[in-house]
């Protein structure tokens, strides 16, 4: 199930916010509630939520066994971190991990073709940051298995993220407060997620296919304003969706009485390519930096390790995205910029204009993007060259009417990579409610009352109308 | 505190009415009935699916709920009319480009040797145009439309040649010509899209599109010797200021199609007549196919008006459905009743299996068969009047031998009418193939 489909929002929300709403105590909730996040998580095939089983099992058995006997701790943190990773090795990199052999030693003969489970990348990880934090006695062990279940499974964010630490939910799950204006800001913020999604993201991402198709066939047929347009549409469409997700997520979370971490500050108006990660699937980053960067010494143990330890966790961070080389080249890729930017350039960095630091980073992450979409090294190549002036296709009148028909759309789209709405809006409600130059304005107060009240609404039916007809649905991250 | 004062009082009234909206769109999807086609989209709509274990445990029946639950929502047709409203806004749209490839193959120049006849394949030949369709690309009456060019609220198809498709509509008909030898005159005739004939050269040179005039060419260069290849490309170009195709659907009017009927009477050696001596009949307000398909709400604006004529000798018809069952039926349908999307349907019964009229003014004995397509259906009135016995067959339904059909009926004549898409679409070919080898 994906949350922008008519089914997930007018079904099986509307059911599980009833459950919520209806049910008293918190232990019924969480009942309701874990039972909602199986389902879910079948949806995409029961056999899968097997795993899922299995591997919070594991963590419930070793986390409690690292509180019972902690002069063992770290043989059973050890244990239980290496199995799960290699649960998620054999399901994610198994035919990667067998493909380069095939390409190097001419073996195996054939690659079998593993599915990979869903929503297996974002449950480890979170399991994994669970078990870590026993370990350093930053939270007390679950001792009640479906709890613990709960926190792998709660389908607000175990499919695509934000990476869920236990210790930022375990309050919650313990004891759930559920108040008005937190529910009221949930359903803003999911609103908003899924009209992101169902409206912006996927319009841009029709463009983007047509514009930057995925086989090095359909690339060299494009023009190469229109591979410059394609690269554009598939920016916007990136932060789109999972930003839209990260919102959808933390929105229903707040309507339950949950409260997740921001996963996304937006990205692109960053100033540098260490400021950008700052800003970009925080919760991934941060996991990366407190389980890996710091667990391997950080920048404690001298310049080279340092270097080493960034190496490694770039290489990871890439790799984590998917079972491609391309993966693990976007993540070097920003290696290379963050040892440019913290160790070549150090200060100088603030000393160019902020205005050519911000183009700069823009056309950075431009050319991630391109790396990121393609796994067939010819396709990247293709594309690569086509940009570069390359493209063996006569430009056409196709490529601007395409610009014109979706000029709305694309700035829209833009903007909304922007906190310039958000501002608005808080100035706005700024004064109506009294402060600033126009305050106690009373039109303004009329209007941003009516804005207020029906702009959930109206986002929920601009998205029911885009999801209607829409058989094109994707979710770039659903591989996870 | 006056601060969260207008935020606190509007709150309830927020909450209440986003939930009372779910609550409601939840509501609607559980209780009120579902419906089981789509009129505007001409077809069936999903159905619930079938349960089985092993669906079951690979996703496949959940997904499917999913594709259920969407297709056959309630408000689906009202949610997708307001999304195509939305997505007109999306910029500036006088001149839209839906879907489309990005330009056709080149056309090999026809002059010169004809070269060894191309034969049909063996095996499957290595797809093309067999990807699912992208947004724009749709499937209309089981027709292939690749994309289209909307201008000033008219649309135009858009066409790219494939060589190897085109080889392989050429070898069909001579398949057909082979198994016909001394028994019927086989004539083809291909029908251009708007597209080709109604934009200008540069244009379609600015749009990659293809040439339709050299395509058709190189087809019927392709084709056996004997093969009575019909030229309508010229003549519909002299006609280009008048009426000749649709706006908002990828079909010719009966008027395009009487231009093209001339020559086809030019090549059989009949008198055509002239379209005074047809009662005319017409049927406003038809949005048809660019309309409904693509999303390209400004077509709205423009319906087209369906003007069709009635044969002389006969308006009569019987026609054989696909379950076998016969109905009488007239070659120009009343179709003012009918929805707008349907309004092309007047024309010889629409698309079914197995259609006969027969001229009680003409005792010759005379007979024709046309294997068509959807355009045929407005051109077959023109020829009730020159055969005795006119049948018909839509290519993609009839499940006989045309062979059986040609010796049983006497047929003399035997007329290939296809729109110029389908000798490009794989699906299209395919049923063609099979036809000619039954």
């Amino acid at each position: 199930m994906v949350f922008s489909s008519l089914l997930f929002v007018f079904l099986f929300l509307a059911l599980n916010l009833v459950s919520q709403a209806a049910l008293r105590g918190v232990r019924q909730k969480n009942i309701a509630m874990l039972i909602f996040s199986l389902v879910f998580f079948s949806w995409a095939g029961p056999r899968y939520v097997v795993l899922l089983l299995l591997d919070t099992a594991l963590c419930w058995f070793f986390a409690i066994r690292i509180e019972r006997d902690p002069t063992h701790k770290k043989r059973h943190l050890w244990l239980c971190t290496a199995l799960l990773l290699v649960v998620l090795g054999i399901f994610k990199y198994t035919g990667f991990l067998l493909g380069n052999l095939q390409s190097l030693f001419g073996w195996p003969e054939i690659i079998p073709e593993i599915v990979l489970p869903i929503g297996i990348s974002f449950y480890t990880f979170q399991l994994i940051s669970y078990v870590v934090d026993v370990y350093r006695g930053e939270v007390r062990a679950q001792k009640k298995y479906w709890i613990l279940l709960l926190y792998a499974s709660l389908f607000h964010q175990c499919i695509a993220g934000p990476i869920v630490r236990y210790r930022d939910v375990a309050q919650d799950l313990a004891k759930r407060q559920v108040h008005a204006e937190e529910v009221s800001r949930g359903v803003s913020r999911f609103t908003v997620g899924l009209a992101k999604k169902a409206v912006l993201a996927n319009s841009v991402a029709v463009l983007a296919d047509r514009w930057l198709p995925m086989t090095a066939e359909g690339l060299a047929a494009i023009p190469t304003a229109g591979l410059w347009l394609g690269g554009l549409c598939y920016m916007l469409q990136i932060y789109l969706d999972f930003s839209a997700y990260s919102d959808m997520a933390i929105g229903m979370g707040l309507m339950c009485g949950f409260h997740y971490k921001e996963n996304f500050n937006y990205p692109y108006i960053a100033s540098s390519v260490t400021d950008f990660w700052r800003r970009w699937h925080i919760s991934l980053s941060t996991f990366f930096r407190d389980y890996v960067y710091i667990p391997l010494g950080g920048n404690r143990r001298g310049k080279g390790r340092q270097l080493l330890n960034l190496f490694i966790v770039w290489g990871l961070t890439g790799l984590w995205h998917g079972a491609s080389w391309n993966y693990v080249l976007w993540g070097l890729y920003f290696f290379l910029f963050l040892v440019i930017e913290k160790f070549l350039l150090g200060e100088k960095l603030q000393k160019i204009p902020a205005v050519l630091r911000h183009i700069f980073l823009l056309i950075i992450v431009y050319f991630c993007w391109v790396i990121f979409r393609f796994r067939d090294a010819a396709a990247l190549g293709m594309a690569l060259r086509g940009l570069f002036g390359g493209g063996a296709a006569a430009a056409g009148m196709a490529v601007g009417l395409s610009l014109k028909n979706n000029i709305f759309l694309l700035l829209v789209a833009c903007i909304a990579c922007t906190p310039l709405t958000a501002n608005l809006w808080q100035r706005w409600k700024a004064a109506a409610q009294g402060d600033g130059v126009f305050a106690g304005n009373r039109l303004l107060r009329g209007a941003a009352t009516v804005w207020e009240v029906i702009h959930p609404v109206l986002l929920l039916l601009l998205a029911a109308m885009a999801l209607a007809g829409d058989s094109y649905n994707p979710f770039l991250y659903f591989q996870f | 505190m006056k601060q969260k004062d207008w935020e606190g009082s509007a709150r309830p009234v927020k909450l209440l009415l986003f939930f009372g909206v779910l609550a409601a769109l939840c509501i609607i999807g559980i209780l009120f009935p579902r419906p089981t086609e789509s009129e505007v989209e001409k077809r069936k709509l999903t159905e619930f699916p079938a349960f089985s274990w092993e669906s079951f445990w690979s996703g496949k029946w959940f997904s499917g709920i999913d594709t259920w639950y969407a297709d056959t929502y309630p408000l689906r047709e009202v949610l997708i009319a307001g999304n195509k409203v939305v997505q007109s806004l999306y910029g500036i749209r006088s001149h839209v480009i839906v879907g489309g490839e990005t330009q056709g193959e080149e056309i090999p120049d026809v002059d010169g040797n004809q070269g060894e006849l191309p034969t049909l394949p063996q095996e499957d030949p290595e797809q093309k145009n067999d990807e699912p369709p992208r947004d724009g690309n749709v499937n209309a009456d089981g027709e292939m439309i690749s994309g289209i060019y909307v201008s000033d609220n008219v649309g135009y198809g858009l066409y790219y040649f494939v060589q190897q498709n085109s080889d392989w509509y050429a070898a069909i008909l001579n398949e057909m010509n082979t198994r016909l030898a001394g028994k019927a005159q086989l004539y083809s005739l291909v029908a251009p899209i708007n597209g080709g004939v109604l934009l200008s050269d540069s244009l379609q040179k600015e749009l990659h599109i293809s040439d339709q005039r050299e395509s058709i060419r190189y087809i019927y260069s392709r084709m056996a010797a004997e093969i009575q290849g019909v030229e309508v490309f010229d003549t519909l170009r002299e006609h280009v200021d008048e009426y000749i195709y649709f706006h908002t659907d990828h079909h010719w009017t009966a008027l395009g199609a009487y231009y093209a009927y001339t020559q086809y009477a030019k090549a059989a050696g009949l008198t055509p007549h002239t379209l005074d001596q047809f009662e005319q009949v017409e049927f406003p307000d038809f949005l048809g196919t660019y309309y409904s398909v693509s999303g390209i709400t400004s077509l709205g604006s423009n319906p087209d008006t369906v003007v069709a004529y009635k044969p002389m000798g006969t308006n009569k018809m019987k026609m054989t459905m696909a379950d076998g069952a016969t109905y009488d039926w007239f070659v120009v349908n009343d179709v003012s009743g009918y929805g707008s999307s349907m309004k092309y349907g007047a024309f010889a019964g629409g698309d079914q299996p197995y259609s006969v009229v027969e001229n009680p003014e003409i005792t010759d004995g005379s007979a024709c068969l046309v294997i068509k397509d959807s355009y045929g259906n407005a051109l077959i009135p023109y020829l009730v009047d020159h055969y005795q016995y006119l049948y018909w067959i839509d290519f993609r339904y009839y499940k006989g031998s045309i062979y059986d059909l040609v010796a049983e009926k006497n047929i003399q004549d035997v007329l290939v009418l296809q729109q110029i898409y389908n000798t490009g679409d794989n699906g299209a070919l395919k049923k063609l193939q099979a036809l000619a080898e039954r």
